[in-house]
């Protein structure tokens, strides 16, 4: 006989209570629980974020001091709930970046750096301010030391990162700090754009001439009021009128810095005229006038300076003032002039060749307009005298000038476009395009160390002044020696007594780093407020004596 | 005739042969810039500062005459000459033909291209002057060594460098007689003040090595050892200057008849281009002979007692050369004989140039390492005691002695005081006596002569003077 199975509806009431929807279980009763706690957390961690102060829950942590006035105000750089971090899940990337970049130039206002030219991918990277200049590390984080990564993640293959079909201008492969990996620098292959004929070697020997020569520039040839500024102390007694002028380099070549001294004391321990990363450019007034003053003709001891590089009509009435002007005061001879002499036996001293009321009448009769001999009168009267002085004294500064310089940047177009910056100048202004050389951080290093050439040599002769031809800056193999990986070993260049001299107790490491020397924006930022130290300057602990002054006492015997 | 001109081409070999000590010297015909020395680390530094040849080009070109030798060809006085000499030069381009010509010779440092070209002439050049050049020489031969500390003694002044010897004595007046007596070779050029141009207007050249060394200004150092051999002798420099001044001229002569023999001569294988020079030429003797006051109240001549010249005016044959040579005519030098003006005598002119100039310069080399005589006021003296001088020139030449030897005196403590009585007594009662306008009756100064000189009334102002030197003596 078979058995009915199937439940039926009553048996079904047996089995299950009829209130069973009233009966609570370990599962409503957990979620319930949950859901209380999770609510008590959510105020709980509101009340703990928005009353007691919690922010760093909301971000990754402060940002930089430079930042913090706008610490809280995320939506300056943010988008609501879209995340630019490089290693966040991201659904709307591009308006972020946006966001972030359009933030970043509303004050820092640097352009970007070949974007144009890069796979997209690339590009976005040098949209991303923040993948370089990573924010939120805290307060004291320097959002400008940028890792070298960051830059070799496109300089390490160039071609891999450019769109353009066109191969980079520059090393397409550079990973690292040195000669194989970085190619020495750039700017020095060019060669010299600089055009003054001048001779380092011969202005560093004393009286600025060879061993073998005389007629040495002494002390008392100058101006008695720069002889101060001149005169050495050589063995420890300063040089007499007499001495040779012996140049440093720190006679024509100074710090770009605040001027003044280099007084150093507790409280400042990096001189004011040290503050600045390059020289001050050479200017003729104050680096060259000394020796080689621009007069007018025969320096008489009421010299007339000329100014220099301006417009030669003024200078040719300056010329005429000196002439006309000397010859008033005496110190200038005139066409016959017997005043100064003894006369010759016969002679008064009012001279013998007073022309008579005669002579006059007939040489200087009223020109006949009717005649050629207008023209006569009129150009060969005594105006031919000074015109023909001036013209002499033109020539004579025109020559000093050519010292110096080529003819063809002594016209009076080419002065005008130098004075206006619409040409070159004639000493360049820089010498590392790319690069940045900070001389105040080296200024331990003897000068001679990187500026090798400029130095004599025990054999050189002086001869035509061609530095103009030669870039006297030491290549990169003078810097990596130092800027090197951290605890890599010093190598065997440093270590020679001569080097180590050299060095002037300058730490034989430093950073090799990308940033050191280089920059990624286009628009550089603005200057530096120059009396602001470095921040990166390490304090000396003791007052610095700077290659400059330490090559001054090299020269001495 | 074909024997005649070759004897007469060989003479002027021999002139010119005389000639090589100037000659030889400079070679170079081209000048190197004097600006090249200019550089105020050079010799253009400032006056007063430093060594003396930082600045010695400053002190040249301030103060020094030859600085402005240049500029003054355009002068009033210089445009009356010009004008007497070309009146057709009324042009600027002709006038400075003319200056090229007859004038830049010697008033700038010029090369025979100069001369030559018929350009304007360049006012640079012409507001330099006479530069550096034309005294050193040439610097392309020597201008990178003369900086040399090697670079010292006799080999510097080698004909080879270039460079002129301005140290001695001797050399440096030969520099300066190639244009204040003449040349008509030395460099190349021709410098021949001649009668034309006095004529016209310039004045006669009556070089005196002392006084134009005094009138430059010093660009050089008078405590150096080289100045010092000048400043301790006036006397030798003045000595020296007179024969070697006579040599010149002797030279110049021997040129001057020279060059007119080849100015006529048909021979058209003559290297230099010679203009017609004129013979006798007049300039070779005493102005004086001829430019005086035809009145027989100015007419005064010495008497015979007196020790007339063997070669006076009164004779009808004027001195050669009065200035140089008047005390050796009363002297009784009788080789001034040859120096006659004797048209178509040019051989024996030539002859006798190289002879004189020979012996004068021989005795300049010998007076440049003699000392002064320590009883010539004494010599002098007895000289004027026995005779007047022959004439102003004569006179001139005792005075010019007696004042070299006076300021020898001033320069040694033990002779200083009988130097100042002597300079007394010199600008006092005997210099007057020579001047040509004491009377100040003539401005016109072509007419300036020494028509008034009583050469009696100078030799007892002489004698006097000499008397109250030694009057006040102990």
């Amino acid at each position: 006989m078979a058995t009915d199975l199937r439940e039926n509806g009553k048996s079904r009431s047996h089995r299950i209570d009829i209130d069973y929807h009233k009966q609570t279980n370990w599962l409503t009763r957990s979620r319930s629980i949950l859901a209380l706690v999770a609510v008590a957390l959510t105020l709980a961690y509101g009340f703990y974020v928005f009353a007691l102060g919690g922010p760093s829950h909301l971000s990754t942590g402060p940002v930089a001091a430079a930042h913090a006035s706008f610490e809280s105000d995320c939506q300056k750089c943010h988008l609501d709930f879209t995340p630019i971090s490089g290693d966040a899940l991201r659904f709307a990337s591009s308006a972020a970046l946006d966001r972030l970049e359009e933030t970043c130039q509303s004050c820092h206002r640097v352009d970007h750096h070949f974007r144009g030219n890069m796979k997209p991918e690339f590009a976005a990277i040098d949209q991303h301010c923040s993948a370089c200049h990573t924010d939120h590390q805290g307060r004291d984080h320097d959002m400008v030391n940028v890792a070298s990564h960051q830059c070799t993640q496109c300089h390490n293959d160039l071609n891999a990162a450019c769109a353009t079909t066109s191969p980079p201008t520059v090393r397409a492969n550079v990973t690292a700090f040195n000669l194989e990996d970085h190619g020495t620098f750039s700017s020095l292959t060019k060669g010299d754009p600089g055009r003054i004929k001048f001779d380092h070697a011969q202005h560093m020997l004393p009286g600025q001439v060879d061993s073998d020569a005389k007629g040495g520039f002494t002390i008392a040839m100058l101006d008695p009021t720069l002889r101060e500024g001149y005169r050495k102390t050589i063995d420890g007694a300063p040089q007499t009128d007499d001495s040779l002028v012996t140049l440093t380099c720190a006679d024509c070549h100074q710090y770009a810095g605040v001027p003044g001294g280099n007084q150093l004391t507790t409280e400042k321990r990096v001189g004011d005229n040290e503050i600045g990363r390059h020289i001050a450019p050479i200017v003729f007034e104050k680096h060259c006038a000394a020796c080689h003053a621009m007069t007018t003709i025969g320096q008489t001891e009421e010299t007339l300076s000329l100014p220099h590089g301006a417009p030669w009509a003024e200078i040719e009435t300056l010329i005429a003032s000196k002439f006309v002007g000397g010859q008033s005061l005496g110190s200038i001879r005139m066409p016959r002039d017997v005043v100064r002499k003894t006369p010759l036996v016969g002679e008064g001293y009012e001279g013998a060749f007073k022309p008579t009321e005669a002579d006059k009448t007939e040489a200087d009769k009223p020109a006949d307009a009717s005649t050629s001999d207008e023209n006569f009168r009129t150009s060969i009267n005594e105006g031919t005298l000074l015109e023909a002085a001036v013209a002499a004294g033109r020539e004579a500064v025109k020559q000093r000038c050519i010292e110096c310089h080529d003819e063809t940047d002594i016209t009076d177009e080419s002065i005008a476009a130098l004075r206006s910056g619409q040409a070159d100048p004639l000493i360049p202004q820089r010498w590392l395009e790319k690069g940045i050389y900070d001389h105040a951080a080296h200024r331990k290093i003897d000068c001679a160390y990187c500026h090798k050439q400029a130095y004599p040599t025990p054999d050189a002769k002086a001869g035509k002044p061609n530095d103009s031809e030669i870039v006297m800056i030491g290549g990169i193999e003078t810097c990596s020696g130092c800027h090197r990986e951290a605890d890599s070993p010093v190598p065997d260049s440093l270590t020679s007594d001569e080097v180590v001299h050299l060095l002037g107790g300058q730490s034989n490491w430093g950073s090799d780093a990308c940033i050191e020397c280089h920059r990624y924006h286009w628009q550089p930022p603005a200057p530096r407020n120059q009396n602001e130290p470095e921040p990166n300057e390490p304090a000396p602990t003791e007052p610095v004596q700077d290659g400059i002054a330490r090559h001054a006492e090299l020269l001495q015997p | 005739m074909r024997t005649a001109f070759l004897s007469r081409c060989l003479a002027m070999v021999l002139v010119h042969g005389a000639l090589a000590t100037l000659c030889d010297q400079v070679v170079a015909q081209e000048w190197n810039t004097h600006l090249s020395c200019a550089s105020a680390t050079c010799h253009g530094g400032v006056v007063g500062r430093g060594p003396a040849w930082n600045h010695s080009y400053s002190v040249s070109r301030s103060l020094d005459p030859h600085a402005g030798a240049g500029a003054l060809l355009y002068d009033s006085d210089s445009k009356r000459i010009v004008k007497a000499l070309a009146p057709t030069a009324d042009t600027p381009e002709a006038y400075d033909l003319v200056l090229r010509e007859r004038c830049i010779a010697c008033h700038l440092t010029a090369t025979p291209g100069d001369i030559a070209s018929k350009q304007r002439l360049d006012p640079r050049q012409v507001g330099e002057g006479v530069s550096c050049a034309s005294c050193h020489g040439s610097s392309k031969g020597w201008l990178e060594q003369h900086v040399l500390a090697s670079w010292s003694g006799p080999a510097r002044f080698e004909p080879s460098t270039g460079m002129l010897d301005t140290e001695s004595l001797v050399s440096r007046t030969d520099g300066c007689v190639r244009c204040h007596v003449g040349s008509r070779t030395a460099d190349g050029l021709v410098r021949d003040m001649n009668h034309d141009l006095i004529a016209a207007g310039h004045p006669a050249l009556r070089f005196d090595m002392l006084t134009y060394h005094d009138n430059m200004p010093h660009h050089w150092d008078d405590q150096g050892e080289v100045e010092l051999r000048f400043s301790e002798s006036p006397w030798r420099v003045r000595t020296v200057g007179r024969s070697l001044a006579i040599a010149a001229a002797a030279t110049l002569s021997g040129e001057r008849a020279a060059d007119s023999l080849e100015s006529t001569s048909q021979d058209t294988s003559a290297k230099r281009l010679v203009a017609s020079v004129p013979w006798p030429e007049l300039s070779d003797f005493d102005c004086f002979a001829c430019h005086q006051t035809l009145t027989a109240r100015a007419y005064r001549l010495p008497k015979l007692i007196d020790g007339k010249p063997s070669l006076a005016v009164s004779d009808g044959l004027p001195l050669w050369n009065a200035w140089h040579t008047s005390p050796l005519a009363a002297a009784g030098d009788t080789q001034l004989w040859d120096f006659r003006p004797s048209p178509g005598k040019q051989d024996q002119w030539i002859e006798a140039s190289q002879r004189i100039s020979s012996l004068y310069r021989e005795k300049a080399i010998r007076d440049a390492e003699a000392s002064m005589p320590a009883d010539i006021f004494n010599q002098i003296q007895r000289d004027l005691g026995t005779r007047a001088p022959a004439d102003w020139h004569a006179a001139a030449a005792i005075y010019l002695e007696l004042e070299a030897a006076t300021r020898e005196l001033l320069l040694k403590p033990e002779t200083r005081d009988v130097g100042v009585r002597a300079a007394q007594a010199l600008n006092k009662s005997v210099a007057p006596l020579l001047r040509f306008d004491r009377d100040e009756t003539s401005t016109d100064h072509r007419m300036r002569s020494p028509r008034d000189f009583d050469p009696r009334e100078f030799r007892d102002a002489t004698l006097n003077a000499l008397i109250s030197v030694y009057e006040v003596q102990p």
